[in-house]
């Protein structure tokens, strides 16, 4: 024996009001589209009319009504039969849609009273369906109608409860914000008269009044938009997906959490404000609002479906703000300048991933370097044709203190995209060196000692590597500008590990030996201190024997290289400071213990 | 700038090398300024940021350090924070699996103390054995791997559990593992008809599924995750993985395509020091080059990093070079990888990303 399943259409509706759609209001987004998709089929047959939807919200009660196809007698059968299924008619998916988008009125009302006639010459219909599943059907000379005009009204009473989701003015802002791009008009009759909810339409569409104008309609539009004028906007225009709209210049630059909010609507009516598919991801410089002609929705309506099709137009877009960006370059270098400022980000973003588009905007933007924010050809004339840049900022703070007023400057690339572009950058133009700067490549930058140097400064080296061994820093002796730097500390690569390994302590158990696993055997200090052979106090220090003294001040000027580059102290460190300086005042007072060996040094 | 608002500065940011340079500067404040409730807080940041920027082993350290200081601190910072950390805390399990300097008996005995933690906070029926089959999947080690999925199957989810997205992804890998592609392919299709989403899914997602859709031949399908998922991963160095997924499945299908996807991507796959993510496009990259040499291409031209192994300055590069320096590169990984983990699985992975070249191709439209 076969059976039926007996579907509790209000617990179906409850649970689609709760898990598919965003609130009860969705109702008149659903009404709307029903009225659109029916104008469309009506259209699709050829009949010549002026289409129009209308509400009429009276007392609680609520009518809308659409000039579209109607429905026959048959399409009524088809759509019972089928509620949920999606059958086609043309190229518009009716019957399906149609119906469950009728069933989310059920969200605000008890019952829905549907009234259509179909412009195919069919009697008129009078459907009642009520949220217990139970409905009425009357056709042709039952339904006792009179002959109205093509089309189908639909009448809802508001449930107790929703009573709020049927008042005239609420019903006016959502038509108006769902409806907003409808190319006829959506108008409203409530107790105070009848308004035009969608007097403007798409301003970007409407050439009667010629160019100008549309430029002032389309710029007025984004102005309301954005609370602020753009700074232009750009057509779109695509073939796949049918999508049509503008991009709007953002006047600022925009915050991460703004990056991607897009006003999509699908054939006319509004999707989402939030739509982030149908843009590059590297467009954080435009805000869009796009009317996509044959790109689907996703089941709840809130969000374009992922398919071949959204691939396809997010790729044109794509193409159009690229060229658009290129037109500028070549037509209005003054205001590419100006757009460069504000979204520089961008346009790194984009040129992160398209190299034509790189080799054409690296000239133009800019890098932070020790010579202060400069563009890649001002950075190349300084530098004699090698970009050399740090992509840390520990390591970035002693590299610009290195770097001479005048000299090769230093490319400060930890932000993101910078490094990439460089490196994209010299990979496609081999003729410039690109290197990345390592704390190795700083320290071959410094000059070593000669041997007669090596010989008189043996006792000073091996005095500062007996005291700062057991402070985890090699020692090195060194000629470098500026002279009047003392000493200067690098980080090893593995500075936070060895840091980190003291802290858990020699016998830390599993987590010392787990970073034990990780230390490189190459890398053996967590820092490496130059002493600065140029240094006048360096040179003396040469001349003293090993002894109390030399090693206080070797260790002062260790942790004061550590103070200058930023680098935070040990606890041990901290205590040398300390140490170190009562000590120089104990001497400097003719403290008579000050010369002997202070317990914190070895 | 305080701590704070580096910190606060950084949140606002995509995550990826900037934010963690970001991180790293809030933690070096901290560290200058002697407070160590801040050092904690900017480090458990560190752990984040580095486990989503490819930098694990920077997470790794984090993580130590914030162990120790919270075993230090434990009545000062309360209960919330063991579990705060514990979150953490399974990352550090699988970052294990990308250095083959980790000893496996380390590896086993992070996850005993792991369980220890976990199971003193009330948790870890789930997570236990979901980190046990991750292990094993690494290894190859399938008694472990069917054991661990049988028992994670039947256990209840809770507080320190993975997210659905990725529990949803491990059964997929599983089905992999086991030799299901078809099982994987359809695991995949649920996550995605169902919209599971969080940071890393579904962007792996497409990735991860292309060798089983290739090995089934439904190149179709394949070819949709290749476009849907690309873009998701195209330039982050957090996805090595699935860039070199996806360079394999070019390899197959758009040999110049692939060559300039390869140019993008390898810097970053040189650099990374996750090395099984490493070896994952060392593979991939092989493919791509004995594939060109069987098309009788002996050399090319390619845009690389100037800073790669062998960078030619001149951008002409012998086919037969390219696929003996990943070919190489892959088995001296594969070689230590299992030396690590006493199992000879990772040796076998070259054949087997190689002989995708041996299935039938897609049919040209």
């Amino acid at each position: 024996m076969t059976r039926s399943f007996a579907v509790d259409l209000r617990g179906l509706i409850d649970l689609l009001s709760e898990h598919l759609y965003a609130g009860p209001e969705v109702y008149v987004r659903e009404l709307m589209q029903n009225g659109v998709d029916a104008i469309r089929a009506r259209t699709d047959l050829g009949d010549t009319f002026s289409p129009a939807l209308t509400f009429d919200v009276q007392e609680g009660r609520l009518t809308f009504t659409d000039n579209g196809v109607g429905l026959s007698p048959d399409d009524i059968h088809t759509f019972l039969a089928t509620i949920g299924r999606s059958s086609k008619r043309g190229s518009v998916e009716f019957i399906g849609q149609f119906g469950i988008g009728l069933l989310a009125c059920f969200l605000v009302s008890e019952e829905i009273e549907l009234v259509s006639r179909s412009a195919r010459g069919t009697p008129p219909v009078r459907w009642v369906g009520r949220a217990d599943g139970s409905y009425t059907l009357l056709t042709g000379e039952d339904a006792a109608l009179p002959a109205g005009p093509v089309g189908t009204q639909i009448t809802l009473r508001a449930r107790p409860d929703r009573a709020a989701f049927l008042l005239p003015d609420r019903v006016a802002s959502w038509a108006a914000e769902y409806g907003a791009l409808l190319p006829y008009p959506v108008t409203l009759v409530g107790p105070a008269g009848s308004v035009s909810l969608n007097a403007t339409g798409a301003p970007w569409l409407d050439h009667s009044r010629g160019e100008e104008a549309r430029r002032a309609a389309t710029l007025a539009y984004g102005e309301a938009l954005l609370n602020a004028p753009p700074l232009d906007f750009v057509d779109v225009n695509t073939h796949a997906g049918a999508v049509r709209g503008v991009a709007f210049i953002l006047p600022w630059t925009p915050s991460l959490d703004a990056r991607g909010h897009h006003r999509v609507y699908v054939r006319h009516m509004l999707l989402s404000e939030q739509e982030e598919q149908l843009t590059p991801r590297w467009a954080f410089f435009v805000k869009t609002v796009l009317d996509a002609g044959t790109l689907r929705p996703n089941a709840a309506r809130d969000a374009l479906r992922d398919d071949a099709d959204l691939h396809a137009a997010r790729e044109e877009i794509a193409g159009t703000l690229r060229d658009w960006l290129l037109e500028l370059a070549r037509e209005q270098p003054g205001r590419l300048r100006e757009l460069i400022t504000l979204h520089y980000l961008s346009i790194k973003a984009l040129a992160a991933e398209d190299d034509d588009f790189l080799t054409l905007f690296l000239p133009w933007l800019p890098f932070e370097s020790s010579a202060g924010r400069q563009t890649l050809p001002e950075l190349l004339g300084r530098s004699g044709g090698e970009l050399r840049f740090v992509a840390d900022l520990n390591l970035y703070r002693q590299a610009a203190q290195l770097a001479a007023p005048g000299g090769p400057p230093v490319i400060h690339a930890v932000y993101t995209y910078d490094h990439t572009l460089l490196e994209r950058y010299g990979a496609l133009n081999p003729q410039v060196r690109v290197t990345r700067l390592s704390a190795a490549d700083l320290v071959q930058d410094l000059a070593p000692p000669t041997p007669a140097e090596r010989r008189a400064t043996a006792t000073l080296l091996a005095a500062a590597q007996d005291t700062l061994a057991p402070l985890d820093a090699g020692v090195r002796l060194s000629h470098f500008e500026p002279a009047a730097l003392c000493a200067m500390a690098f980080p090893g690569a593995q500075r936070d590990l060895h840091r980190t390994r003291q802290t858990v302590g020699p016998s830390g158990g599993l987590w010392a030996d787990l970073l034990d696993d990780l230390k490189d055997v190459g890398d053996t200090y967590a820092m490496d201190v130059h002493f600065n052979l140029n240094h006048p106090l360096v040179q003396r220090a040469a001349h003293l024997p090993d002894g109390p003294l030399l090693r206080r001040v070797l260790g002062m000027l260790y942790v004061q290289a550590l103070l200058l580059g930023h680098h935070p102290l040990t606890a041990r460190e901290l205590e040398l400071l300390n140490g170190g300086l009562l000590d120089l005042i104990g001497v400097a007072l003719g403290d008579p213990d000050a010369s002997r060996p202070a317990p914190h040094l070895n | 700038m305080t701590v704070h608002t580096t910190l606060e500065e950084a949140q606002n940011l995509p995550h990826g090398p900037q934010r963690l340079a970001l991180v790293e500067e809030a933690v070096r404040q901290a560290d200058l300024s002697g407070d160590g409730a801040a050092a904690y807080e900017a480090r458990k940041e560190l752990i984040y940021s580095a486990n989503y920027a490819g930098q694990s082993e920077k997470m790794l350290v984090a993580f130590a350090w914030c162990r120790a200081y919270l075993d230090k601190h434990e009545a000062e910072l309360g209960a919330w924070e063991q579990h705060s950390l514990a979150w953490r805390h399974k990352w550090v399990l699988i970052a294990t699996h990308h250095f083959p300097q980790i000893p496996l008996e380390r590896i086993q005995n992070l996850h005993r103390d792991y369980t220890e933690r976990i199971r003193a906070l009330g948790a870890g029926g789930g997570t236990v054995p979901y980190f046990e089959l991750q292990l094993a999947l690494h290894r190859g080690d399938v008694n472990g791997a069917r054991t661990a999925f049988n028992i994670w199957q039947f256990a209840r989810r809770d507080h320190l559990s993975d997210c659905p997205a990725c529990e949803a992804q491990t059964i997929a890998d599983y089905h992999e593992f086991t030799g299901d592609d078809a099982g994987c392919a359809a695991q995949v299709q649920r996550m995605l008809d169902r919209g599971m989403s969080c940071s890393h899914i579904p962007h792996s997602t497409h990735g991860m599924v292309l060798p089983a859709l290739i090995r089934l031949g439904r190149w179709d399908e394949a070819r949709r995750h290749h476009e849907q998922g690309r873009d998701l991963v195209a330039g982050d160095p957090d996805h090595v993985t699935a860039q070199a997924r996806h360079l394999e499945y070019l390899s197959l299908t758009d040999p110049a395509a692939a060559q300039d996807w390869y140019a993008r991507h390898v810097g970053w796959a040189e650099r990374t020091t996750e090395l099984d993510t490493r070896l994952d496009f060392h593979l991939a990259a092989a493919l791509l080059f004995s594939g060109l040499r069987a098309a009788g291409q002996d050399t090319l031209t390619l845009t690389l990093p100037q800073d790669l192994p062998g960078h030619r300055p001149d951008g002409t590069y012998a086919t037969r070079e390219r696929f003996e320096h990943h070919a190489g590169a892959a088995r001296t990984l594969a070689e230590a990888f299992d030396a690590r983990n006493g199992l000879p699985y990772h040796a076998h992975r070259l054949e087997r990303t190689l002989a995708l070249a041996d299935l039938p191709r897609p049919t040209p439209a």
